[in-house]
């Protein structure tokens, strides 16, 4: 969210650091401010979404506990 | 090599050690300053921005066309109601699973299971929430896009946060306490709320606290369950001059809150608006400020009466 507002809402594929371009909080801010009717293609596109960034996070907190749980067998 | 040249060789080392020693003590402190440097451009930007704006009418106004009436009486009022549904949510169901885990829960397969997906909620991005409290709060129980629907995502997403400071708080209790309620023919339930809760009472309210502060900045999850951006009204009155005098109809109101407002007024060109923004900003800082010293005052003081 705090990105949407410093990195802009620009749906592009860039590698470039200076462009601006939106994560997947934008996307969905962006959809669900506008007028989204009850199972809507744009309405199921969101969830879709916000099941990926799970994924991801899910992927990442996984990770973190695997370490947590290395170096406290090793302390 | 001689012995007084080996010494002269150690004795350089040693010296080359504690030079290092001394500038990375120099470099943890700048950089320490520049975290607090942050805080402070960040005030004071939002400051020489928006400290004009702020006034009695900016408080007193609804949103407007024109920049320069607008205000922020729907946003600070729905903020005020949403944190009331936000609290008496999170509160009862965080302290309550606080005191299970830690308390009363068997170590098993389980309850690590459990943890670990405490854990994981608190480390999932909160627009998830908002998409949660749209797909089962807003449509499944019928709720629409109200104060109830945003108050309860909010109190979802901060859920983890409370449930993490209970146990906290409850673990510094020293185990012999527990032992002496025990030994005199206490119950569980008799040792956690005639010992435990009212010795943990400092850190679970320093806890709750920092849980408010970090929803009443939440925007995102209360755009994707529908909260409005042009709110020119009040939800209803809860307090009724006639019987029954107490009314729940405003946490089905359409609401608006300040970061909503505030990310509203940012998305708009021209720079009367971001001064607008900046006042909202400014405001949502001092409340948040004024919430995290109410957390302080509480530890300082819980710890000050209480002696093993």
């Amino acid at each position: 969210m705090i990105v949407a507002i410093a990195a802009g809402l620009q749906p592009k594929l860039t590698f470039n650091p200076l462009d601006s371009a939106a994560t997947v909080t934008a996307f969905i801010v962006q959809v669900s401010l506008g007028d989204l009717p009850h199972g809507s293609i744009g309405y199921q596109s969101i969830f879709a979404a916000g099941a990926v960034l799970f994924l991801m996070t899910l992927g990442f907190n996984l990770a973190g506990h695997a370490l947590r749980r290395r170096f406290h067998r090793a302390a | 090599m001689l012995p007084d040249r080996f010494l002269e060789h150690q004795t350089e080392m040693a010296l080359r050690r504690k030079t290092i020693d001394r500038w990375f003590g120099r470099l943890g402190f700048v950089l320490t300053l520049s975290t607090l440097a942050v805080l402070a451009v960040l005030l004071l930007n939002l400051a020489a921005n928006g400290l004009s704006r702020i006034d009695w009418h900016f408080l007193t106004s609804f949103p407007s066309r024109k920049a320069a009436e607008a205000g922020v009486l729907s946003a600070w009022v729905g903020t005020a109601l949403l944190m009331l549904v936000t609290a008496s949510l999170a509160i009862p169901l965080g302290v309550a699973a606080g005191i299970y885990l830690e308390e009363y829960a068997p170590k098993n397969k389980w309850t690590d299971f459990v943890e670990i997906n405490i854990a994981n909620l608190a480390g999932v991005p909160s627009i998830l929430y908002g998409l949660m409290a749209l797909g089962l709060f807003v449509y499944k129980f019928r709720f629409g896009q109200s104060i109830l629907a945003g108050g309860m995502a909010l109190g979802c997403l901060v859920l983890p946060i409370v449930i993490v400071a209970t146990r906290e708080a409850l673990r510094t209790i020293p185990a012999m306490i527990r032992e002496a309620a025990f030994a005199l023919g206490a119950t569980r339930w008799q040792a956690v709320w005639h010992h435990l809760l009212p010795y943990s009472t400092g850190g679970i309210s320093t806890g709750v606290i920092l849980a408010m502060s970090r929803a009443i900045g939440e925007s995102s999850p209360l755009i994707t369950i529908g909260a409005l951006t042009f709110i020119a009204f009040l939800p209803p009155p809860a307090l009724l001059p006639h019987p029954p005098f107490v009314s729940f109809e405003w946490i089905f109101s359409p609401f608006t809150a300040l970061p909503i407002q505030m990310f509203n007024w940012v998305s708009r060109p021209g720079g009367e608006f971001q001064a607008n923004a900046a006042a909202a900003g400014l405001l949502l800082m001092v409340i948040t400020l004024g919430m995290n010293g109410v957390a302080i005052f509480l530890r300082r003081h819980a710890q000050r009466n209480i002696k093993w």
